[in-house]
């Protein structure tokens, strides 16, 4: 007999059913839900971060609401401890609480252990913790993806990506939202491995701009941080001024770019005109507009 | 498949055959994950073998695994959803640290074993927990059994194996193994450790169906001289794969060369002229 809870959930949707909660598999063995958490920050600012010989790199775009925001405020990037900076992206007030989190785990390492939690180990909590909200009838798990950036004396740099599944990796170079395929892409070609933190935060800005390009008339601002030698490899926010002089190099350099794509797609176009045929040409009067030949009728 | 979308919804509800759905599903889930493990018990030896698909460039490979230690003697391959087989190992390493200090001395795998079968089979009873999509296999020396190998599937069923696969491939592994281990019964049944890992290799190999690189594997290794588990370094998967290719190799050319033309037929003893291939009329 079909229980009465059962009865009102025939619905002909992508998941027919099987994604009104955490709790439940699909027949193929997919989570919905956890699924559907994804979505909800594939469409979010995006953030990014990248190794760099000396030190990691974190960036995101943020797009301005209102003309009465103050700049510099909703903040993406946050500094967990002095040497791990973390940043977020999907929804925000869910990617707060887990910094919170991660706050509190670091915290209480340093307590238990003594020493400042690592970079692999906090994003492992971490991961454990979202994956804990995928698991339990009564919760929903968290709509945001996280990038922990750290450095510590054990792992050197480390650069960790969170899913909302709770899939923990660690990488050389991430990407997450929006512009993500572009990023990647662009981290990719970039080697960043070979590059020192200076060289590659101008790389980061560049690449930020781009993936803001298919909304241009939004206004926008950037949002960097570092851990590096210059920061004596603790995470600050990269000095404003800074900030300011890649932006605009970056920009400089985008258009740049454009320039010389669409000058090369004019090039491309440069046919002859298929009409031509040269000895009409030098025949004036017998040659009309278009190149066709006037030919004398016999009268 | 109207008549049973209901029942599968909650793991707490059987369908009118008898069935638990959601359980079934945690299975599918598993094999979703598009890896193959197979572990294996040599005579003196436990191996376990797993795919490592790195799923991005720009992941560092180190962080990729199926692979754990639970202690530095019992290994384990987790097969499934990456974050739930975190959850699984954490659980295990829980179990096994809370036995030493309640008990004094290291778990031994069948009861490490059989307190996961019981908290996958919790897991599976009640409805507020969703079924973790992971397959466990726990291998170890055991100080008086010896080598041990376990599977702990989704549903919470436990049992010891002299080889067991799991993963995406694994009825087909399951199949090449069985084969194999036949084999080299009929010729005494003894797998030293150098053969085992051979063996193991060779079957994922097969059933995966194309040439490995040291990097596309994890091959983990304990003996009961040393009980401590071993990954094996890429140079030594190297040497296991190409002792493997040139077995291959050596039994294709045997077989080349005993093909003979089926369009020949000798030509007439009369005639030594002529000769009559079909080309030749």
């Amino acid at each position: 007999t079909q229980s009465t809870w059962d009865q009102g959930f025939v619905i002909k949707m992508a998941g027919s059913g099987y994604d009104y909660d955490v709790s439940t598999l699909s027949p193929e063995g997919k989570i919905y839900q956890v699924e559907y958490a994804m979505k909800a920050t594939e469409n979010s600012s995006t953030i990014l971060g990248m190794v760099c010989k000396d030190g990691v790199l974190l960036g995101t775009e943020k797009l301005i609401v209102s003309e009465m925001m103050v700049s510099g405020s909703d903040r993406r990037v946050y500094s967990v401890t002095k040497q791990i900076g973390m940043v977020i992206t999907g929804l925000l007030p869910d990617g707060r609480c887990l910094i919170d989190r991660a706050k509190e785990e670091s915290a209480s390492f340093q307590k238990q252990y003594g020493i400042p939690i690592t970079g692999k180990v906090l994003a492992d909590r971490i991961a454990q913790f979202m994956h804990m909200n995928t698991i339990y009838l009564w919760a929903r798990p968290y709509g945001c993806n996280i990038i922990i950036a750290a450095f510590d004396e054990f792992g050197g740099p480390t650069l960790h990506l969170i899913d909302p599944s709770g899939q923990c990796f660690g990488y050389f170079g991430c990407a997450a939202g929006k512009g993500r395929q572009i990023a990647r892409n662009e981290i990719e070609k970039l080697g960043a491995k070979n590059l020192t933190c200076k060289e590659a935060a101008f790389n980061m800005a560049k690449i930020l701009h781009k993936c803001h390009e298919e909304m241009k008339e939004k206004k926008f601002e950037l949002e960097m941080s570092w851990i590096c030698p210059e920061t004596g490899m603790t995470h600050q926010m990269l000095p404003k001024d800074m900030q300011k002089e890649m932006e605009i190099r970056a920009q400089e350099t985008l258009e740049k770019e454009a320039m010389a794509d669409v000058q090369s797609q004019i090039m491309k176009n440069i046919n002859i005109c298929l009409l031509y045929t040269s000895d009409a040409a030098d025949d004036t009067p017998c040659v009309d507009l278009g190149g066709r030949r006037i030919i004398k009728k016999k009268k | 498949m109207q008549a049973h979308l209901t029942f599968d919804k909650t793991i707490k509800v059987f369908s009118p055959e008898g069935r638990l759905y959601q359980v079934e599903y945690a299975f599918k889930a598993v094999a979703s994950c598009g890896l193959t493990a197979i572990a294996f018990r040599g005579t003196n030896c436990v191996v376990a073998c797993v795919q490592k698909k790195v799923p991005d460039k720009l992941i560092d490979p180190a962080t990729v695994t199926s692979l754990y230690k639970v202690t530095d003697t019992i290994a384990c391959v987790l097969l499934g959803s990456p974050s739930d087989s975190k959850m699984i190992l954490n659980r295990m390493r829980y179990e096994a640290n809370n036995f030493k200090y309640e008990n004094g001395y290291d778990i031994p795998v069948h009861v490490l074993a059989s307190k996961m079968s019981g908290f996958a089979q919790l897991i599976s009873q009640y409805a507020f927990y969703r079924t973790i999509c992971t397959t466990s296999v726990l291998l170890s020396i055991d100080e008086e059994k010896g080598p041990q190998v376990f599977k702990i599937d989704p549903a919470g069923h436990c049992q010891g194996f002299k080889g067991c696969t799991a993963g995406a491939k694994e009825q087909e592994a399951m199949t090449l193994l069985e084969k194999a281990f036949k084999k080299k019964a009929q010729a005494g049944g003894n797998f030293s450790t150098d053969e085992a890992t051979e063996a193991v290799i060779e079957t994922l190999q097969n059933v995966i169906g194309s040439d490995f690189k040291p990097g596309d594997l994890e091959v983990s290794v304990a003996t009961t001289t040393n009980p401590v588990f071993k990954l094996l370094n890429p140079t030594e998967v190297e040497q296991y794969l190409n002792k493997i290719a040139d077995k291959s190799q050596l039994t294709l050319t045997l077989q080349y060369h005993s093909l003979t033309c089926l369009l020949y037929t000798s030509p007439s003893p009369r005639d030594l002229s002529t000769s009559r291939m079909p080309s030749s009329a």
